[in-house]
């Protein structure tokens, strides 16, 4: 494979010796930007050994495939009490609409592997067209240069037929690792729309047990329901501390703890991060604050922001304000909507899935998608927003189309929003750092005045 | 049957039939369960209260609007079921063929049908009605027996609508053409039934049938089509129960939709009104209990709210304690 792709040895040396010092950087500067959590530091360790450690660790071709659980490291597999991780297959995920329910349901692990990676992008790009978006060059590139273990142990991909970029991906992709293409319904509102995804999810179950040899029964998934629940659940307590007025812990560290559950299996990272909510309980209790009073409250919404592309939001921070809210699928998306189940047999879970997966979902990708205008009025109510940055990945068609729709329900709102284009190197930074500048300075003026 | 072949999944064995009940979704609802003691109440009233507390009927000139046959001589407080369908006789009824009920007796009994539908409307079908606990017993039985249930999708809605009209012109008119609407009536066999007494079912017996199975695989089958439940539905705007939605709270996840029994859509794509009750809504609760978001659907009373969605009691059931 390695000699197909035509990438030699010491271009994938190259490769990982850039890839994980950008990685770092950002991890690095993301600790620095107020004082990390100690029950955060685990999540921070975690995408640590996704992209900085395992990729250090490879010699040659030759590389420790480390399972999902190491990838958690020694630490949070003690506190979990696990000691002798099982084997298991990872499945890799390509959008927040693939039911990990029904992953963890199959006995395997899903792991989420939309990335960053500026590096990866570069390699893509040799593969894709110019114009497509730069998230997929880099999955494409990961793809190709094989130096990333978390998406090299994934024994399927499963690939939501979104938007273009992601469609095209789900058919080139398959050349370097099994794809099943998941046909996602472009309308919602009808039942036919949401029983079309139905049947796509029972489609995925046989494909799914052949990996893994495990059956899906009424009761596993149940257990995965149960499972992904639970992290939802502490989720929701973590939302709670976030909304309070003055931030307890900077947002770019939430996308980052958001974010490491991409890599982690759910139960884990529920357990930590419920010792997180015990620490922002003290930390509130204590009043340590990493905001002031007059620090511009901000979200992010817009294309995926996917560790290590985290530059928006340290520049937001790193210019003073406060990233008190994001709505992407990277961040809060993925695990705010929970499953309610309406009837316990196996097909009432399977229509909870199904509705759970896309009706809330407030992808662009749906014909039809007010729902995100909703959703974000919805987060400037409840988290105090004053400014709203609309962040857009070069060649994402499908956030460039909202922008004017929620641009216009801004206006009504009076909230300021910008639109900010980036693109998966660093070489728009500092461009980026003037317009985030100018946008907060904005926002101060006018609450001073 | 293969096992690469898609369909298998959803026929395989292993996935139906009883499993130990692992999924956490028990949230207790004081609100839904007030509601089961109201339909066990109403049950009692109209079905043995007459045999316990009072020998044969009583009180039977207040009417309560719900489905539960008369036919049955213990009933305490009359049901109106039988002068709605048979609408000729009600005008008679000053008449000859009850002497002892007189002009009193008749205007009690609109007054206090005309009060149930204009001020509670619906309600008494979420809470009080014998034919709607039959239902509600029916599903719990299959659920029970984690047998999958029939959805009813909106084509599907969309074909039993037409029913439900043929059933208000039945119910309605059927006394005008010279019929009996009781010969068809579904109801007739069942509080009947409970409380001993023998009637003749008619064609009746084969609807009972099949809205006993019916309601087995369709939460609430019958009141999709109900015309009772209908005519109780038509004066929602004065009823003091009422079902109110915040359209900024709701995220358009649908769970309110799929837990309705009655399948009024409106309510999960409703955007701008704060008033979702339609007149399909019985005021069940069931989609306040699903929805995730806190307050997105509340139910109030003479305007103040006695029971609203909240995520922290939806979320609670995932929290991992052990129960
Ligand atoms: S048969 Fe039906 S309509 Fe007639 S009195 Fe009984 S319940 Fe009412
Ligand atoms: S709709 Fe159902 S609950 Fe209401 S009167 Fe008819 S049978 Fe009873
Ligand atoms: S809208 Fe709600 S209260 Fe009304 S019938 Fe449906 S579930 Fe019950
Ligand atoms: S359940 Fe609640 S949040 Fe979901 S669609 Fe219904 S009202 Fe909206």
């Amino acid at each position: 494979m390695a000699d197909q792709s035509g990438i030699n040895e010491r271009q994938r040396e190259l490769f990982i010796r850039k890839s994980t010092r950008v990685a770092a950087a950002y991890l690095k500067r993301a600790k620095e930007l107020a004082e990390l959590p100690d029950a955060a530091k685990p999540f921070f360790d975690v995408l640590e050994n996704t992209y900085v450690n395992n990729v250090k660790e490879i010699t040659g071709l030759e590389y420790t495939s480390p399972s999902d659980f190491t990838r958690c490291g020694a630490e949070l597999l003690r506190m979990a009490d696990i000691q002798k991780p099982e084997e298991r297959k990872s499945i890799g995920t390509l959008c927040v609409m693939v039911p990990a329910e029904l992953v963890y349901a199959a006995g395997a692990m899903p792991v989420r592997l939309c990335s960053g990676s500026y590096t990866a992008y570069s390699i893509g790009d040799d593969y894709i067209p110019r114009d497509a978006c730069p998230l997929v060059k880099a999955v494409m590139g990961f793809g190709k240069i094989k130096a990333l273990p978390a998406f090299d142990n994934c024994s399927l991909l499963v690939a939501p037929v979104t938007c273009d970029c992601k469609k095209k991906l789900a058919g080139t992709i398959d050349s370097v690792k099994d794809t099943i293409p998941l046909h996602i319904p472009p309308l919602k509102k009808d039942d036919a729309d949401t029983e079309i995804f139905l049947k796509e999810l029972y489609r995925l179950i046989p494909l799914l047990e052949n990996v893994t040899g495990k059956q899906v029964t009424a009761k596993s998934l149940a257990e995965g329901i149960n499972m992904v629940g639970n992290a939802q659940y502490e989720m929701s307590e973590f939302l709670k501390y976030r909304r309070h007025d003055l931030s307890l812990m900077s947002g770019t560290q939430v996308m980052a703890v958001m974010n490491a559950y991409s890599y982690m299996p759910a139960n884990i990272w529920a357990e930590q991060m419920h010792r997180l909510n015990e620490e922002m309980k003290l930390r509130l209790s204590q009043g340590r604050f990493v905001s002031r009073k007059n620090q511009p409250r901000i979200l992010v919404t817009g294309s995926p922001i996917a560790f290590p592309n985290i530059k928006v939001p340290l520049l937001i921070e790193e210019m003073g304000g406060v990233l008190a809210a994001d709505e992407t699928c990277m961040g809060e998306r993925g695990l705010y909507d929970p499953v309610s189940v309406i009837d316990a047999s196996f097909d009432g879970m399977m229509r909870s899935l199904a509705s759970r997966y896309t009706k809330p979902c407030t992808c662009p990708v749906f014909v039809d998608n007010s729902q995100r205008i909703y959703r974000i009025k919805q987060m400037i109510k409840e988290h105090k927003i004053q400014g709203v940055i609309y962040h857009v990945l070069r060649g994402c068609l499908v956030y460039d189309y909202e922008y004017q729709l929620m641009e216009e329900a801004m206006g009504k709102m009076d909230i300021p929003i910008i639109r900010v284009e980036s693109d998966y190197n660093e070489e728009d930074v500092e461009q980026l750092r003037i317009r985030i500048e100018a946008f907060i300075e904005l926002i101060k003026m006018r609450t001073s005045a | 049957m293969e096992k690469h072949n898609p369909a298998y999944a959803i026929y395989s064995r292993e996935r139906v039939g009883i499993y130990p009940g692992t999924l956490h979704q028990k949230t207790t609802s004081k609100f839904l369960f007030v509601r089961w003691l109201c339909l066990f109440a109403g049950m009692f009233l109209w079905t043995y209260a007459g045999k316990l507390i009072h020998q044969g009927q009583a009180l039977n000139e207040i009417s309560i609007p719900v489905f539960s046959c008369p036919f049955n001589l213990d009933q305490v407080a009359e049901v109106p079921c039988y002068y709605l369908s048979h609408l000729p006789a009600l005008f008679g009824r000053f008449g000859a063929d009850f002497p002892e009920r007189n002009i009193a007796y008749g205007v009690l009994f609109i007054v206090t049908t005309l009060f149930c539908f204009i001020f509670l409307g619906r309600i008494l079908c979420g809470f009080l009605c014998p034919a709607g606990l039959l239902q509600d017993l029916m599903d719990k039985l299959r659920q029970a027996l984690h047998i999958r249930p029939i959805v009813v999708t909106d084509w599907l809605n969309r074909f039993l609508q037409p029913i439900k009209w043929v059933w208000i012109l039945l119910f309605l008119g059927f006394a005008f053409a010279g019929g009996d609407f009781c010969d068809i009536c579904p109801l007739k066999g069942f509080t009947t039934a409970q409380g001993g007494y023998w009637t003749n079912l008619y064609l009746g017996g084969f609807f009972a049938v099949v809205i006993l199975v019916g309601s087995f695989f369709i939460k609430r089958f019958w009141c999709i089509i109900c015309p009772m439940g209908y005519l109780m539905g038509l004066f929602k705007r004065f009823n003091l129960f009422k079902l109110k939605k915040d359209c900024t709270s709701c995220t358009e996840c649908g769970a309110c939709y799929h837990a309705c029994p009655m399948r009024i859509k409106s309510i999960y794509t409703e955007r701008d009104k704060e008033n979702v009750q339609t007149v399909d809504c019985m005021m069940c609760g069931e989609c306040i209990h699903k929805c995730p978001e806190d307050n997105a659907l509340s139910m109030t009373f003479c305007g103040k709210t006695i029971y609203k969605s909240s995520r922290k009691t939806f979320m609670s059931k995932f929290s991992g304690k052990k129960e």
